[in-house]
C-alpha cells in the first residue's frame, strides 16, 4: 500500500484535519487572552486532549476492527507491528501531529525551552497512546463495544482524576489548566509520570503484536493482556510520582526559576519574565509617573518592581505585566503591588491583602485612571476614597495613618 | 513434507468441544488432495492447524521437521472459506498487500500480485473494489491471496461451497493450473469434487482420519468393504460411518 494509499484508506486524509479542527477550537478558548508564556499557553491549549484523546481513540477502535480480521486471514509472515504500523501509520501518527500543530496554533506560542518541548511531546505521546489504545480494544472486544470503551477509557484517563488527587494519574487536563501561571513550570514528576503512562501505553499495545500467537488468541485473553497493560502503565506513572515527590502530596507545579529580564533605567529597577522583556520601557515610564504623583503628596517612592519576585517578603513590590495587559492595568498593577508591601510591612504579615478602599485610595493618588478604578471596585469605593485623599494634605494623612507602619520597615520601596 | 502428528483441538471456554483428538497425517508432496469429511468434521480446524493460524492443544504441525508458526506461515498458504475484502482496497492492492504481509518486498508483491489476479481470471477486476466482488469472484480474490505468497503448500478451504455451478466449473478450471511444489490440499464435504485432476484422497470423521490414500485405493477401498453401487458417496458414507482404512 503506498504511503498516499494508506492516507486515504485509513481515512486520515479527512480524520486529521477534524483532530486538528477539535484541537484549535477547544484550545483556542482555553487559552484566551494569551499571557505570552509558552509553558502557561500550551499547558492551557493542551485542553483539547480531553475531546481529542476519546475521538482518536473511538475512531483507531472502530476502523482498525475491520482491517485486524482481515489482516489474520492473511496469516501473515511478518511482525504484527510492522504489519499494522505500515497500514496504520497515517492515523497513529497524523493524530498525534495534528494534535500538536492546533496545540502550537491554539497557544499561539512555539516551544523553545525544555518544559516547553516535554508539553508538546507528552501531548503528541499522549495522542499516540490513544490511538493505540484503540488499536488494542478492537483487537479485545467487538466493535459495537469497542468504540465506546475506548472512548470512555480515554476520557477517563484524560479528565480524572485531578492531578492533586495522589498517586492516580492523569494527563494535562481541565484539572491542569491551573498550570502554569508565569511564576510556575510543571513539575517533572507530573510529566514524567504522564509520560510513563502514555509510552507504556504505547510499547505495550504495539509489543502484543511481536507475539505470532496474538492474532489468534481469544478475545477474552486478548481483553486480559490489554488490562495488564494498561494496569503496568499506570503503575509505573505512579510509582516514578511517588518516588519523586518529597511531600505528602504530589505536587502538579513548581516554582519557575527562568531568568528575568531586569533594567534599571529611570532610577526605577523592573524585572519581568522574559516573554514580558519588550515591556520594561513601559512599566519603567509609568512607575516613573506613579512615583512622580507619589512623592507629591509625600509617600515614598517606589525604587523596585519585580513580577512574581517569589515567596512574599516584606518590601517587595509585586505587579503583573502581562503583554494583553494596558498601560493603565500596569500601572494599577504597581499600586496594588506598592500597596500590598506596605501593608506587609505594616503588619509584619507577608500574605496580608490590601482592601479595595486602601488599593482604590493608593491608585487615586498614583494616578490610576478613575475608569479603571471604578471598573474594578466600582463607583462608591472610588467615591469614599476619593474622599479620604481628596487633597494632598489629606492624601499625606491617610497615607501615613494606613499605610505607614511605625518605623520597622520604613523607607523606599 | 506437511505433517501432523498426534493433533489434539477443541473449542469453548472450557475447551470441552473437542473436534480433534490424535490426528496423524502428511499432505502427499506435489499431489492434489481432496480432504473430505462431512459437515462439522473438522476440515476447517485442521486446514487452519495445517497453515498455522491456530495453535494446536495437543500435537504438532512441522514443516519439513520445524514446528515454528512462522515457518509454517512462510511455507503454507490458506485460503480461508470467509474470504474477507477490505473495504476501500482495490483487487490488486488487496493482494499486493497480502503479498507484502507474506514476507515480499514492495517490489515483488506487485509484480507476483499481477500474476496472481491473472491466474485467478480476475485481470478485467484489478482496479474494482474488493468489496464490490461478487461471491465467486470473492473466492477467487482469496485464491490469488493464496497464491501471490508463492508458498510451497496450498490448502483451500471449500472454495466452491456457495458457489452456483457455472462458478465452480470456473473455479476447477482455475484450480487445475494451480501448481504447488508440497501439495494443494481442498477440502469439502461434496464427493463430487472428486475431479479428473484428484490425485489423493483424505477422509476425515469425528476428529480423526478415516482414509487417506490414492482416489483409486478409495474406490477399491469401496469395493473390498462391499459397497457394491460403485458411488463414491456410498463410498464416502462408509468410510464416515465407521470403515477405516
Amino acid at each position: 500500500m503506498s504511503p498516499a494509499r494508506a492516507i486515504v484508506w485509513t481515512g486520515a486524509a479527512w480524520f486529521c484535519p477534524i483532530v486538528f479542527a477539535v484541537g484549535v477550537y477547544v484550545g483556542v478558548g482555553e487559552v484566551a487572552p494569551r499571557s505570552g508564556y509558552a509553558v502557561g499557553d500550551l499547558a492551557a491549549a493542551s485542553y483539547q486532549l480531553s475531546l481529542v484523546g476519546p475521538l482518536v481513540a473511538a475512531y483507531t477502535a472502530f476502523r482498525f476492527s475491520g482491517f485486524e480480521r482481515f489482516v489474520r486471514s492473511l496469516v501473515p509472515v511478518r511482525l504484527g507491528t510492522v504489519v499494522v504500523l505500515r497500514a496504520w501509520w497515517p492515523v497513529v501518527l497524523g493524530a498525534p501531529m495534528s494534535s500538536v500543530l492546533a496545540l502550537v496554533l491554539a497557544a499561539g506560542a512555539v516551544p523553545r525551552d525544555a518544559v516547553s518541548w516535554q508539553i508538546v511531546g507528552l501531548v503528541f505521546a499522549t495522542v499516540l497512546a490513544c490511538a493505540c489504545l484503540g488499536l488494542g480494544l478492537a483487537r479485545a472486544l467487538p466493535v459495537a463495544l469497542a468504540v465506546p470503551a475506548a472512548a470512555a477509557i480515554a476520557y477517563w484517563w484524560l479528565v480524572f482524576p485531578g492531578a492533586g488527587d495522589g498517586v492516580l494519574l492523569r494527563n494535562l487536563n481541565a484539572g491542569f489548566v491551573v498550570c502554569c501561571t508565569s511564576a510556575t513550570v510543571p513539575s517533572p514528576a507530573m510529566l514524567g509520570g504522564s509520560a510513563v503512562v502514555a509510552v507504556v501505553v504505547t510499547l505495550g499495545v504495539m509489543g502484543l503484536w511481536l507475539f505470532p500467537a496474538w492474532p489468534s488468541v481469544g478475545r477474552p485473553a486478548a481483553a486480559a493482556a490489554l488490562v495488564v497493560v494498561c494496569a503496568a502503565a499506570f503503575v509505573g506513572g505512579s510509582v516514578l510520582v511517588e518516588s519523586s515527590s518529597t511531600g505528602p502530596t504530589f505536587q502538579a507545579i513548581e516554582r519557575r526559576t527562568t531568568a528575568k529580564a531586569c533594567s534599571d533605567r529611570s532610577d526605577v529597577a523592573v524585572c519581568v519574565w522574559p516573554e514580558n522583556a519588550s515591556r520594561v520601557g513601559t512599566v519603567a515610564r509609568q512607575v516613573v509617573a506613579v512615583n512622580t504623583r507619589f512623592e507629591r503628596a509625600g509617600f515614598d517612592r517606589i525604587t523596585a518592581v519585580e513580577e512574581d519576585p517569589g515567596p512574599r517578603s516584606i518590601g517587595t513590590v509585586e505587579f503583573s505585566v502581562h503583554r494583553w495587559m494596558s498601560t493603565a492595568d500596569v500601572k494599577y498593577s504597581v499600586v496594588a503591588g506598592y500597596t500590598r508591601a506596605h501593608l506587609a510591612c505594616r503588619t509584619g504579615d507577608v500574605d496580608a491583602e490590601p482592601s479595595p478602599l486602601e488599593v482604590t485610595a493608593a491608585g487615586l493618588v498614583g494616578g490610576v485612571p478613575r475608569a479603571e478604578l471604578t471598573r474594578r471596585f466600582g463607583a462608591d469605593t472610588v467615591a469614599e476614597a476619593s474622599r479620604a485623599v481628596g487633597s494632598i494634605a489629606a492624601a499625606r494623612t491617610w497615607y501615613e495613618r494606613e499605610l505607614v507602619a511605625d518605623g520597622s520597615c520604613g523607607g523606599d520601596r | 513434507m506437511l505433517s501432523a502428528t498426534g493433533l489434539g483441538f477443541a473449542y469453548g471456554r472450557f475447551r470441552s468441544d473437542v473436534v480433534l483428538d490424535g490426528l496423524d497425517w502428511t499432505v502427499a508432496p506435489g499431489r492434489r488432495t481432496v480432504l473430505l469429511g462431512p459437515n462439522g468434521a473438522g476440515k476447517s480446524t485442521v486446514l487452519k492447524l495445517l497453515s498455522g493460524y491456530l495453535a494446536p492443544r495437543r500435537g504438532s504441525v512441522t514443516y519439513d521437521g520445524i514446528s515454528k508458526r512462522r515457518h509454517l506461515h512462510r511455507h503454507v498458504a490458506w485460503m480461508p472459506q470467509l474470504v474477507t475484502p477490505l473495504k476501500g482496497l482495490t483487487v490488486e492492492e488487496q493482494v499486493e498487500y497480502a503479498g507484502w504481509v507474506a514476507g515480499l518486498s514492495s517490489k515483488d508483491s506487485r509484480t507476483h500480485a499481477s500474476v496472481a489476479i491473472e491466474a485467478v481470471r480476475l485481470d478485467d477486476k484489478a482496479q474494482a473494489r474488493a468489496d464490490a466482488l461478487s461471491g465467486g469472484q470473492l473466492r477467487r480474490l482469496g485464491l490469488a491471496q493464496a497464491l501471490v505468497r508463492r508458498s510451497d503448500v496450498l490448502l483451500l478451504d471449500e472454495p466452491t461451497a456457495g458457489l452456483d455451478p457455472a462458478q465452480t466449473v470456473n473455479f476447477r478450471e482455475i484450480l487445475r493450473n494451480v501448481h504447488a511444489p508440497g501439495g494443494i490440499v481442498v477440502s469439502t464435504h461434496q464427493v463430487s469434487d472428486l475431479g479428473d485432476d484428484v490425485d489423493h484422497v483424505a477422509v476425515i470423521a469425528d476428529g480423526r482420519l478415516r482414509f487417506d490414500g490414492t482416489v483409486d485405493e478409495f474406490v477399491t477401498h469401496g469395493r473390498a468393504r462391499g459397497v457394491t453401487s460403485g458411488s463414491l458417496v456410498d463410498v464416502f458414507a462408509d468410510i464416515v460411518a465407521g470403515g477405516l482404512h
